[in-house]
């Protein structure tokens, strides 16, 4: 099943002279279960396709689709409804709500959708157990556990509930390599129980962990490889 | 829903305990009026006695205190509850009966037996003495009390210090004792030296506190009235069998409930729709001014938090959601601040306790909160709360997700509908502010001053990135702060739209109390110019069998007290005022014309007023116009306002019954500040013959001035008569010349036929000796050891102002001051803390350190400049709107009421738009970390 569709999705910041392409007339479908990764320079475009799949920012031409819906044509209200049901964002920088227990901020979609403090603590506990994460560490503030644990905790809120789509802006960035190797596991063992996942990275060996990769180079898709089996060869070739 | 609100009031909470010093000024700035109101409310309740604890308070364990109203003759009484009662006899006689004297046997018989009663005056004292003190001698009251009776005690009496006074010893208050420095044991000695008294004991009676004041037997017995002590619970009926004496009766029981009320009970009517008008005006504009004040704490608060906001819009947080969290926080603030502000103001209230007793003259009843009012004041900080974080909110709600996760601050264009919105919502204020005028409507008034303070915030960017544009011709840190005051108008605009609230509120505040001090001060007469000195010599006169003995040479007795005030005065100079009025015996001729032969006895009924009046033609046409009707009143009163004549107030309507005068230079220039020339001019004009005024008006056709005197006798037949006589007349165009605006020289006194006045002398002193408060007593002292047979001297200083007022407005000042710089500071330190990244640039780029701090002191001078300019602005808009407001009452009768004009409160200008800046850069330049950081950037 189908869970992301971009179709001939561009993005156009300014206008004029000024007009920067920043995704130009991309193509892309996710099944269920499915581990895609997008690679890329700098300012090739990774965060914006990211963004846009998430209907955190809107396309200036075509068309994104989540699990057959087409973002357009949802409210801003919707498209938040869609983000604390459907779609789950693991960022880099982990994002964690400083002001909320690691807990809390795995159970932030749910109470933000109206479920109830003690089943959306009892569901958060589960979603970070599932993550490696225990009770001790559930009631702690952001500042006050390691970037890994954090970032276990963004992936846990990105997992909660009913989602289907996850979407990973660098999420191995800040981390050490065992750590980073860690969260990937995770996010596959995820993508294995039917979600799809769409894996922004720099390093081709994270990329290994994916079941496509998606090269981009200056707003376009130049290149997709199933699997991946020489990720430096691909790089060179991209550029 | 609730699950939702819960999370927001959530992490609205643990925010505030996060940001610790960023909550506490959200609180402060929220709090700091609700501070005021409580302190106000719960101050007013604790000293606010009522009827029945005021009764308790005088009279203590006693049953009742007595006094006559009509001695002898049986009253009905109406009212029970104040010492000031109301009493009236019966059947409403047109004479009123004679007054039949009453004794205290018959004031026993009338209460049940074995009651006792003792003198006593529940009102104050009954005598004075002339004491010495430290710096020479003054006054304190006296009561002749036997304080061995215990009724005394039993009233409230109480003893701080020593016990009873027995024969020849007194008890003193305690500001009578702080007065004459005297303590138990001392002696107090009489300024004529002729007695002195040992202080047996220091006392306090609850309800006068301020009074200095001695008691002892043996002062005189001239109480007003009688405590009473009754065997039984003191009754109606005791009370009606007193009335019958024409006693007004005042007690505990009766006053907690009053046998009867009064028959018309529309005291207090008042015109309750304007007064809630008012204070719906002063809540509105408070509210705004609150607003305005907290709300950029908000809207910087929700800038830094943007980041916050993305994570928890990627994580499917709705715009609501955000609105909610930033709102939780208004509500959490708002309720915390009424909490802190009501727990602090009764705090306070209960500290100051001994200090507010000892201002309002009178102990508490103990520790009071208002709580109608209080609780009012919570619902109001949630309001104000709320309101305050509503636009951060909504910014909140509106957060660019993509920007604010990537750390950019995405660059802002200024939105030119916001300036146009701005000019167009300030036309509606200037509209509605006609409007409200024309109409005379409170509401449209409140709108005005709103809108006008909403406009001008609304224009602040456009106003910002104007003079961001100055830069370019700037060093580098003013060039630098005033290009990130334009860029980041999204913070600077709130901090300026702080600091502009406060100094608008100050402004507008301090400019209503000075024009109302100098509309009270309009009401007193001015005869003199400030700081004149004067003395005055007077004398009750002798009286043998054949009558009063003649006036006694005051300029020979004066001699004598211009050596005593030579001691002290150098180059004094001594000049004789002239006071002139009718004489008794001019009544002669009048009862001559009236009652032939009447002439011969003066009777005592018989007065003689006279008055500079204006010519017919030359009166206001008000007073004859017809006001029977509404519409005829206003077109009268319209025509009034249009009439030059009509240039009378209720403030020049008042009536001195004499008149200043003299022909001497150095008298006419102090009383009318003319020099030179026309100084000679006037004074030559006096010895001719002529009067000075200074009011135009009063002059006829014929340069005359016309006196009406007038003869009135209650015995006569034909009780009235009057004449008129004209005098030569000279404008001046200043005087202080009293109500009756016109100075007399001694010709023209003599051709009206009134003399100086022969019981007292007036001279005006000139010297070059500073005079103060110690001088003055030492010359009260030296007077009163003169001697200067039966002559009472005073020595005066003349004084108009009124330093209350000057003070109050200081304070106001001072405290928009002190806020203002709160909002300075705290604003540019949110601001600074947002350009590092550009710090660090400069610092990577080779920047001295000290730039850091340049650039924190020009940002800090943009946004206190800007804020308080506009405040300024603002608080002069908002002055126009409330002077009409108050004016539009006192036009509508005549003679007119004195206006609010413009009195520019200079202090309050210089320490807004001067020592507010100047302070703000300074601690921003002591303050600011020289250190430039080094950090990544995000953008």
């Amino acid at each position: 099943m189908t869970v992301l569709q971009l179709r001939r999705v561009s993005r156009v910041h300014g206008s004029g002279e000024n007009a920067v392409h920043a995704l130009i007339e991309a193509d892309l479908s996710i099944e269920s279960g499915e581990l895609v990764a997008i690679m890329g320079p700098s300012g090739s475009g990774k965060s914006t396709l990211l963004n846009l799949a998430g209907g955190l920012d809107a396309p200036t031409g075509g068309e994104v689709v989540v699990e057959g819906t087409a973002l357009s044509t949802l409210s801003k209200k919707q498209l938040a409804a869609l983000r604390r049901r459907r779609v789950g964002y693991v960022f880099q920088d982990y994002n964690l709500v400083p002001s909320l227990t690691a807990a809390e901020n795995a159970a932030l979609p749910l109470e933000l959708d109206g479920m109830g403090v003690g089943k959306a603590r009892k569901a958060a506990l589960a979603a970070l157990d599932e993550v490696g994460l225990d009770a001790k560490v559930a009631d702690r503030f952001p500042d006050e556990i390691s970037g890994g644990q954090a970032q276990r905790t963004a992936i846990a809120r990105a997992l909660i509930g009913e989602r289907r789509l996850v979407l990973a802006d660098e999420p191995t960035g800040a981390l050490d390599s065992t750590t980073g190797e860690d969260v990937l596991k995770l996010l596959r063992r995820r993508c294995d129980g039917g979600a799809a996942g769409l894996l922004v990275t720099h390093d081709a060996r994270h990329a290994g962990w994916a079941d496509r990769v998606v090269f981009l180079r200056d707003g376009r898709i130049v290149d997709s490889s199933s699997p991946l089996d020489e990720p430096e060869t691909l790089l060179e070739g991209a550029e | 829903m609730l699950s939702g609100l819960r999370l927001s009031f959530r992490i609205a909470r643990r925010e505030a305990l996060r940001y610790k010093g960023r909550s506490a000024l959200s609180i402060a700035l929220l709090g700091i009026p609700l501070l005021g109101v409580s302190l106000g409310a719960s101050a007013w309740d604790t000293m606010e006695l009522s009827p029945v604890e005021a009764t308790e308070q005088k009279l203590g364990e006693t049953d009742a205190y007595l006094r006559f109203d009509w001695e002898g003759i049986p009253v009905v009484q109406h009212t029970w509850d104040t010492e000031w009662g109301w009493t009236e006899v019966p059947g409403e006689p047109e004479t009123m009966p004679e007054t039949v004297p009453v004794s205290e046997d018959q004031i026993l018989a009338a209460l049940p037996e074995g009651s006792t009663i003792a003198p006593y005056t529940a009102t104050g004292f009954d005598g004075s003495l002339r004491v010495e003190t430290p710096d020479g001698v003054g006054g304190i009251q006296t009561a002749g009390y036997d304080l061995s009776d215990p009724m005394y005690e039993a009233a409230g009496l109480e003893y701080l210090e020593g016990g009873a006074p027995e024969s020849g010893q007194i008890v003193l208050s305690q500001a009578a004792a702080d007065y004459t420095g005297a303590g138990v044991g001392d002696a107090v000695t009489l300024a004529d030296g002729t007695a002195e008294y040992t202080v047996s004991g220091i006392v306090e009676l609850p309800w006068d506190l301020k009074t200095p004041f001695a008691i002892g037997d043996f002062f005189e017995v001239a109480a007003a009235g009688w405590l009473v002590d009754t065997p039984e619970e003191f009754t109606y009926d005791d009370a009606l069998a007193l009335n019958e004496l024409g006693m007004y009766v005042w007690s505990t029981p009766l006053a907690a409930d009053p046998p009867t009320a009064p028959p018309d009970d529309n005291w207090d009517g008042g015109d309750n729709g304007y007064t809630a008008m008012v204070v719906g005006l002063i809540a509105t504009v408070v509210v705004v001014e609150i607003v305005l004040l907290a709300g950029p704490a908000f809207a910087i608060s929700a800038r830094r938090r943007s980041r916050e906001f993305a994570i928890m819009s990627a994580a499917g947080a709705a715009p609501r959601h955000l609105r909610n969290t930033v709102l939780a926080g208004g509500l959490l603030f708002g309720i915390v601040a009424a909490v802190i502000a009501v727990v602090v103001g009764l705090l306070a209230v209960w500290a100051a306790m001994p200090l507010m007793e000892g201002v309002a003259g009178h102990r508490s009843a103990g520790l009071r909160i208002w709580p109608v009012m209080q609780g009012t004041m919570v619902a109001f900080a949630i309001v104000t709360g709320l309101l305050s974080a509503l636009a951060a909110a909504v910014s909140a709600s509106r957060v660019n997700v993509v920007a604010a996760l990537a750390g950019r601050t995405p660059k802002r264009r200024l939105k030119k509908r916001w300036p146009i919105i701005g000019l167009v919502v300030i036309g509606i204020g200037v509209a509605a502010g006609f409007a409200g005028v024309v109409l005379w409507s409170m509401p449209l008034m409140a709108a005005a001053i709103v809108a006008l303070q909403l406009g001008l915030v609304m224009c602040t960017p456009l106003l910002v990135a104007l003079v961001a544009k100055l830069g370019r011709w700037l060093p580098l840190a003013p060039r630098m702060a005033l290009r990130e005051a334009g860029r980041n108008r999204g913070s600077t605009a709130p901090a300026i739209a702080a600091v502009m609230s406060v100094v608008a509120a100050g402004i507008a505040i301090s400019l209503t109390v000075a024009a109302d001090n100098v509309r009270w001060q309009q009401y007193r007469a001015h005869t003199l110019p400030q700081g004149a000195l004067t003395v005055h010599l007077s004398s009750e006169g002798e009286f043998d069998e054949s009558g009063q003995t003649a006036p006694p040479d005051f300029d020979a007795e004066f001699a004598q007290v211009e050596r005593i005030l030579s001691e002290h005065l150098d180059g004094l100079e001594a000049h004789r005022i002239a006071d002139y009025m009718p004489q008794e015996e001019d009544c002669g001729p009048y009862l001559a014309e009236s009652a032939p032969g009447a002439e011969e006895s003066v009777p005592e009924g018989c007065l003689i007023m006279y008055r500079a009046e204006r010519p017919e033609e030359n009166q206001c046409p008000f007073m004859e116009a017809d006001t029977e009707t509404e519409a005829a009143l206003e077109a009268a009163l319209e025509e009034a306002r249009n009439d030059p004549r009509c240039d009378e107030t209720t403030a020049t309507m008042g009536f001195n019954d004499s008149t200043p005068g003299s022909d001497d230079p150095a008298v006419v220039a102090a009383y009318t500040e003319l020099e030179g020339d026309e100084l000679d001019e006037a004074v030559s004009f006096l010895e001719d013959g002529g009067v000075l005024t200074s009011d135009r008006w009063k002059v006829n056709e014929d340069g005359n001035v016309e006196f009406t005197l007038s003869y009135y006798d209650s015995e006569a037949v034909d009780g009235e008569r009057e004449e008129v006589v004209e005098v030569p007349a000279m404008t001046v165009d200043k005087g202080l010349l009293g109500y009756n605006q016109v100075f007399l020289g001694p010709a023209a006194a003599e051709h009206l036929g009134l003399a100086d006045h022969p019981w007292s002398a007036q001279y005006l002193l000139e010297t070059s000796t500073e005079v103060t408060d110690t001088l003055q007593q030492q010359l009260a002292g030296e007077f009163e050891r003169a001697p200067l047979d039966d002559l009472w001297v005073s020595f005066e200083v003349t004084d108009y102002t009124d330093e209350t007022m000057f003070y109050f407005v200081l304070a106001v000042a001072l405290l928009c001051g002190i806020v203002a710089l709160g909002a300075t500071a705290v604003s540019t330190g949110l601001i600074i803390a947002e350009s590092k990244a550009d710090m660090t640039t400069l610092g990577a780029v080779g920047a001295e350190p000290r730039v850091r701090k340049r650039f924190a002191m020009w940002q800090t001078l943009v946004i206190a400049w800007l804020g308080a300019g506009l405040g300024t602005a603002a608080g002069l808009l908002g002055y126009v709107l409330i002077r009409e407001a108050l004016n539009r009452g006192l036009k509508n009768q005549y003679p007119f009421e004195a206006l609010y004009g413009w009195e520019l409160p200079w202090a309050n200008f210089g320490i807004s738009l001067l020592a507010v800046p100047l302070i703000a850069a300074v601690g921003a330049l002591l303050f600011t970390k020289a250190r430039l950081p080094s950090e990544r950037r995000l953008t």
